[in-house]
């Protein structure tokens, strides 16, 4: 029997044929966002995310009146009053000066009055130069400040985060998972860190995208359904989701992100004198704070290191070479489909790298999981399958089940 | 089944209610929510939010079973945008649901914000489903561009070291995706590490107590804490006190501090000196304004939280603040025998003395957002090789002057 692979189950899905070869910067922009693509990959990035979405926020139980609570940390009055009355002050648009009067507006040049002369004692700034006040955020911890009724919620959260990451009703549970990440996100900006940021990301995505379309409670009840119906898969064969527009949208729009930050990082790191002298990663791998220094073996290496000039410069300038290798060659290289699966690679070590020598495991786990929308579905349902059946002690699948194929005849399926 | 409009057996969920039903049941919950509102007022506020909650997840249950399932028609698009908009009013009747008395205008204020945003989206998803293909797809390619040019404007709206972030930016991040950013938190520029990786922030709590003794808290420490998790949480919190403002006092300001500093040092109790090992405008850090209420609201969670390990009774009557800079120990000095841990590497500047209330005591003190250092000197055992250089952590004894400071300055200093 025929054994499953990457590259004999890899597909090529092709919409209208005769005009895929058109060249138009349109055509590519539609080829590129528009075309439709395999949920797989979303689908067990649900699952991870998921596992981390729920460990973070289980983390949370025994500090959640300490972070989001009346008097917490950062208290709700401050918290209120900054998302209510943070001042935004105006660069204007005519003239070169910061603030100055314009000849023409009247109102910057009256008269404070009582509560504006507070304003401006109190944020050391012109309220008559503000743009804005205050922050649009949202959180339910705003709100609730009761402990019973925090813990109520929280443990409500926690449930509905579950089910998200074993996809059930996944429609719905990603988008009460995103508003209940940001919740927590939102009332207490002074625990964030990194982490927090691609969570944030990933959930935005997942939503957006099909992410119960594949190794979900949903497909499965789905296929169910459909067996009862008579449209059942035979014995031994796993199932391919159906390609969707909205899975390749949703899977660009993490690669495009992934990409921007990857950019942003590497492109401010070259305004550090650290990285260009090749002794960044010093700063990291010796930070007491953040590396396991505190483990012995650790501390004897680096200090081995440091006592050894040489060494040390290699493995310094080694590990800023590849840092910015990696950081600024992914979002051009890894379009490439011969590159893509080193560029792949290097970030993974870049971030396994992190994990360990920062001791931000959380953080490298959640960039692990956007690196993995670069990966195609066929090769992560070989994966998950694969290993599926070895822990069964099953032969892999010999077959996957065809998607079913639209009745217009528009798309066709090529099997290779 | 290919989602792009035709049917078969494969569309939908494993779900088969009535999209119109729940969304119809949606509507009930929503009405007899403002009929509470108006009818009971505030005094069953947990029935109407749950109402509330209940009737969003079913407009978003409905809206999810309707697109799964509907096809590319015209008519089946109309029926869908018929729905959607459906939803969206009910939006609009749970945000009355929402209102507040009128005495209390802040009540609910984000979650009805997140209500406002699911309104606007739904009217706008309305349209968009009713537009032809390449329309749908031009509107939502520009809704691409706004997306990551906003993404790209809060990268692009950092400073450089010594500039400033480009003026296009600040106006793009100011006045048109700041408030959209900011819903979302996309606000991350992912400059991390950059321009060059720095030392971590601690902060240090002298806790004083009725009796008129004194313990000390220090943050973060990673034994303090059962996961990793909580303790980046905690590095977190002492990080967000570091932002400091980049201009310095003007001239004869400055030279007044310095001289207050000198003399207050030198008539102390204790004599607690100015450093000679840094140069003297690297010395006093003036927080901004963020950092300032920040370390207020951290001193006031120490006051009314912290007990004492001789005696959880006793009360606390003020907490002294010191954030703490870890210098990152350099390959030469690790190489000589400094330790990481060396406590001349731990700079703590004196960030105030707070009540319980979060006020602070002391806003004159001659030693406020100054570094009190500690100072390192030779045992008489220290071989003579060492001579003229800064021998190993193990041949010195240090002078810690921000313990001298702590308990011996301030309105009511420790007593013996």
């Amino acid at each position: 029997m025929r054994q499953a692979s990457p590259r004999n189950l890899e597909t090529r899905i092709s919409i209208n044929p005769s005009t895929s070869r058109d060249s138009s910067p349109w055509h590519a922009w539609t080829r590129f966002w528009f075309s439709l693509g395999d949920p797989s990959t979303l689908g067990f990035m649900r699952i991870c995310a998921g596992l981390m979405v729920l460990y973070v926020h289980l983390n949370y139980t025994g500090t959640l009146y300490a972070f989001f609570g009346k008097d917490a940390w950062y208290n709700l009055q401050m918290a209120n009053e900054y998302r209510h009355n943070q001042p935004w002050w105006e660069t204007p648009l005519e003239g070169w000066g910061q603030g100055h009067a314009d000849e023409e507006d009247n109102d910057k040049k009256r008269e404070l009055r009582q509560d504006e002369i507070e304003y401006r004692e109190r944020w050391l700034g012109d309220p008559r130069y503000t743009l804005a006040k205050g922050t649009p955020t949202t959180s339910i911890w705003f709100h609730v400040t009761d402990p019973n009724w925090m813990m109520a919620v929280h443990i409500g959260v926690l449930i509905t985060m579950a089910l998200f990451t074993i996809g059930f009703c996944t429609r719905i549970t990603a988008v009460l998972t995103w508003l209940a990440a940001l919740s927590y996100i939102q009332r207490s900006w002074a625990i964030l860190f990194g982490m927090d940021t691609m969570m944030n990301i990933l959930l935005i995505y997942l939503m957006i995208g099909p992410s119960g379309a594949a190794f979900s409670v949903d497909s499965w009840l789905k296929r169910r359904r459909l067996a009862k119906e008579g449209h059942g898969l035979p014995p031994g064969i796993h199932p391919v989701p159906a390609p969707s527009v909205l899975a390749n949208f949703a899977t660009r729009l993490l690669q495009v992100h992934f990409c921007i930050i990857y950019l942003a990082s590497a492109t401010s790191k070259l305004q550090g004198s650290s990285w260009w002298s090749g002794t960044a990663i010093w700063g990291v791998a010796a930070n007491w704070e953040f590396n396991p220094m505190d483990v012995s073996l650790y501390l004897q290496f680096v200090t081995f290191l440091a006592k050894h000039r040489l060494l040390w410069e290699i493995a310094m300038t080694s590990g800023v070479l590849f840092t910015l290798f990696v950081e600024l060659g992914f979002p051009f290289l890894v379009w490439n489909r011969r590159i893509r699966p080193y560029m792949i690679m290097g970030s993974v070590m870049l971030h396994i790298g992190i994990g360990t020598i920062m001791g931000l495991a959380t953080f490298s786990l959640m960039m692990l999981i956007m690196v993995m929308s670069f990966i195609p579905g066929s090769v992560t349902r070989w994966a998950v399958y694969g290993a599926w059946d070895w822990l069964r002690g099953l032969t892999p699948a010999q077959i996957e089940a065809e998607p079913a194929v639209a009745s217009s005849g528009v798309l066709t399926l090529q099997k290779h | 089944m290919v989602q792009n409009g035709t049917t078969s057996p494969a569309t939908g969920s494993w779900l088969n209610p009535n999209p119109w039903l729940v969304l119809f049941s949606s509507l009930v919950l929503a009405v007899i929510a403002l009929a509470v509102r108006y009818i009971a007022g505030e005094d069953v506020v947990p029935l109407r939010a749950f109402l509330i909650f209940g009737s969003m997840l079913a407009a978003i249950g409905a809206v999810s079973l309707r697109l799964q399932s509907a096809s590319w028609d015209f008519d089946e698009r109309t029926y869908s945008s018929a729905l959607v908009v459906g939803a969206a009013l009910i939006g609009i009747v749970n945000y009355l649901a929402m209102a507040p008395p009128e005495s209390d205008s802040l009540r609910w204020d984000s979650l009805r914000l997140a209500v406002r945003v699911f309104v606007v989206v739904g009217f706008a998803g309305s349209a968009l489903i009713l537009l032809p293909r390449v329309f749908q797809r031009i509107v939502i390619s520009l809704l691409l561009i706004f997306h990551f040019a906003g993404i790209l404007s809060a990268v692009t709206s950092v400073a450089p070291p010594n500039s400033t972030a480009p003026w296009i930016s600040i106006q793009m991040w100011t006045r048109i995706f700041r408030p959209y950013l900011y819903f979302t938190y996309l606000t991350n520029a992912y400059h991390f590490y950059s321009p060059d990786p720095g030392p971590a922030t601690l902060l240090w709590f002298y806790v004083k107590f009725e009796d008129g003794t004194g313990e000390w808290y220090r943050l973060a420490e990673k034994k303090d804490f059962s996961t990793r998790q909580e303790y980046q949480r905690m590095l977190a919190i002492t990080e967000s006190t570091n932002q400091v403002s980049s201009q310095m006092p003007p001239d004869n300001v400055w030279d007044a501090k310095v001289l207050a500093r000198k003399n207050a040092g030198n008539f102390n109790k204790e004599q607690i000196p100015i450093s000679r090992d840094y140069a003297l405008n690297t010395q006093y850090r003036e927080p901004n304004i963020q950092s300032r209420d920040l370390t207020a609201s951290y001193a006031q969670y120490v006051a009314n939280h912290y007990h004492s390990q001789k005696d959880p009774d006793l009360k606390v009557t003020t907490v002294k603040v010191y954030r703490v800079i870890h210098i990152i120990v350099n390959g030469d000095s690790l190489a000589e025998g400094i330790e990481p841990w060396d406590p001349t590497l731990y700079l703590p500047y004196y960030h105030g003395e707070f009540d319980r209330e979060g006020n602070m005591v002391d806003p004159r003190s001659p030693f406020l957002y100054w570094l009190i250092h500690t100072e390192a000197k030779p045992k008489p055992e220290t071989p003579a090789r060492y001579a003229g250089k800064r021998p190993p952590s193990k041949y010195l004894d240090y002078i810690d002057y921000w313990q001298k400071h702590a308990e011996t300055t301030g309105p009511d200093p420790v007593k013996d």
